[in-house]
């Protein structure tokens, strides 16, 4: 062969290279890779197999996201946004938003559509744009990790998130420059991860305890 | 090669032959002109013979580039267990450190208690004093060895990559954002945070309080 493969593997149509799976959690957001034929769980930039759903705006203008917003979260309330899962696909005026608006010490703010936005330090924001910063830390992550450049992912969205949600999580993914291929229920994956190597069939029921909801 | 001859049939489609490689005919007929048979790689030279070279160069060209791919992933597979191997030669340590560095951290307390002054304490005492107080250093030296690093920061400027904020402590005495107490200290595994500094962080003391 003349040809010198290269670092990465060649692109044509079809892209080829590799998928990457995505948990974007309340709490924290986990992504992973199928090595071979088993599913690996990338480490951050810190060595974490997790990170934080969290992102934060400094003083200084910088645009923190993960570990390093969560640390200085207690110096700066009103600008660390956390658990935006709970406004992503929703409207302004709904029962959910307005309960959330409560909790939390951030500013939440109606779109021009109405759509639940967010504020930090004057700018506007909405929900898929920060979970975009998310995932797109957690797309940097892997690329570091696997060598190459990924632009294909599977994220997981609650069973019972409706067409908005999902379509606002989508959102995010193409914000962050991936091309999301499926949005794929929680409880489906979870199922689908404890089935790849079961023969029998039958039924099973999965319970996810997770850092924001309780889901069956 | 030059006692067969064959009357040629280079130009016409052998029937059972598909590979567009004359076999020699019979030497039935002979003719005072030796023909040499004719190969060709082109697929477009004869009719019936497109389909099946064009489909063999699709198929090979097909291999060629699974083939290219197969490879970069083995390079890529290579680099990429050459970077976890040094990785967890570098790192590996981290979560068995972490875990003793809690045992570490209450030792260090155990040293602040100690008197600077020795005079008042018997021979017994002032022995544990000095015993406890150069296992500390022991233990202190052995971690630098290992890459493993204490954060103090104790008056500096809070930074969010090493120091965990766990409460605000309103104050004008000094700069808003410095650290004024360190509740416990962090720990770094060569350029890795081990696990941060908890920190009590300076506030102007006119802020509004939050809700």
């Amino acid at each position: 062969m003349a040809a010198d493969p290269g670092p990465a593997i060649p692109k044509k149509e079809g892209n080829m290279g590799k998928v990457i799976g995505i948990d974007l959690g309340t709490t924290n957001s986990c992504v992973a890779v199928m090595d071979g034929t088993s599913a690996k769980v990338i480490e951050n930039a810190e060595g974490g197999r997790t990170t934080p759903s969290m992102v934060a705006f400094t003083e200084d203008g910088e645009r923190l996201v993960g570990q390093s917003a969560k640390r200085q979260a207690v110096t700066n309330p009103e600008n660390t946004l956390f658990a935006i899962k709970r406004l992503i696909g929703r409207r302004h005026t709904d029962k959910a938003s307005k309960h959330f608006a409560k909790l939390v010490p951030y500013k939440t703010v109606a779109a021009e559509n109405g759509d639940s936005w967010v504020e930090a330090h004057g700018e506007k924001y909405s929900p898929s744009q920060i979970s975009s910063f998310i995932l797109r830390k957690l797309k940097e992550d892997a690329e570091a990790f696997l060598g190459e450049t990924v632009t294909e992912a599977v994220i997981t969205v609650p069973a019972y998130f409706n067409d908005a949600q999902r379509q606002a999580t989508k959102d995010a993914g193409k914000i962050a420059g991936l091309d999301v291929l499926r949005i794929i229920n929680e409880p489906t994956a979870a199922a689908l991860a404890y089935g790849l190597d079961k023969k029998e069939s039958g039924t099973i029921v999965v319970y996810d305890l997770g850092g924001g909801t309780f889901d069956v | 090669m030059a006692d067969e001859t064959t009357n040629n049939d280079v130009k016409d489609t052998p029937e059972d032959d598909s590979s567009g490689v004359n076999t020699p005919a019979e030497a039935t007929e002979t003719s005072d002109d030796i023909v040499l048979p004719e190969f060709s790689d082109t697929a477009g030279d004869k009719a019936g013979d497109a389909d099946p070279i064009s489909a063999l160069e699709a198929e090979r060209d097909e291999f060629k580039d699974q083939a290219l791919r197969a490879l970069a992933e083995v390079e890529n597979m290579r680099r990429r267990t050459e970077r976890e191997i040094s990785q967890a030669r570098k790192y590996g340590h981290g979560s068995f450190a972490r875990d003793l560095l809690a045992s570490v951290d209450n030792l260090n307390r155990a040293v602040d208690v100690l008197p600077e002054d020795r005079s008042g304490l018997d021979e017994t005492m002032t022995n544990l004093v000095i015993g406890v107080e150069m296992i500390s250093q022991e233990i202190t030296t052995v971690l630098e060895r290992h890459g493993i690093t204490r954060i103090n920061p104790l008056n500096e400027k809070f930074d969010y990559e090493k120091h965990q904020a766990m409460f605000e402590v309103p104050t004008s005495e000094v700069e808003p954002g410095t650290v004024v107490q360190v509740a416990q200290a962090g720990w770094m595994l060569h350029d890795r945070l081990l696990s941060p500094a908890m920190v009590g962080v300076a506030r102007a003391e006119d802020k509004a309080e939050d809700a």
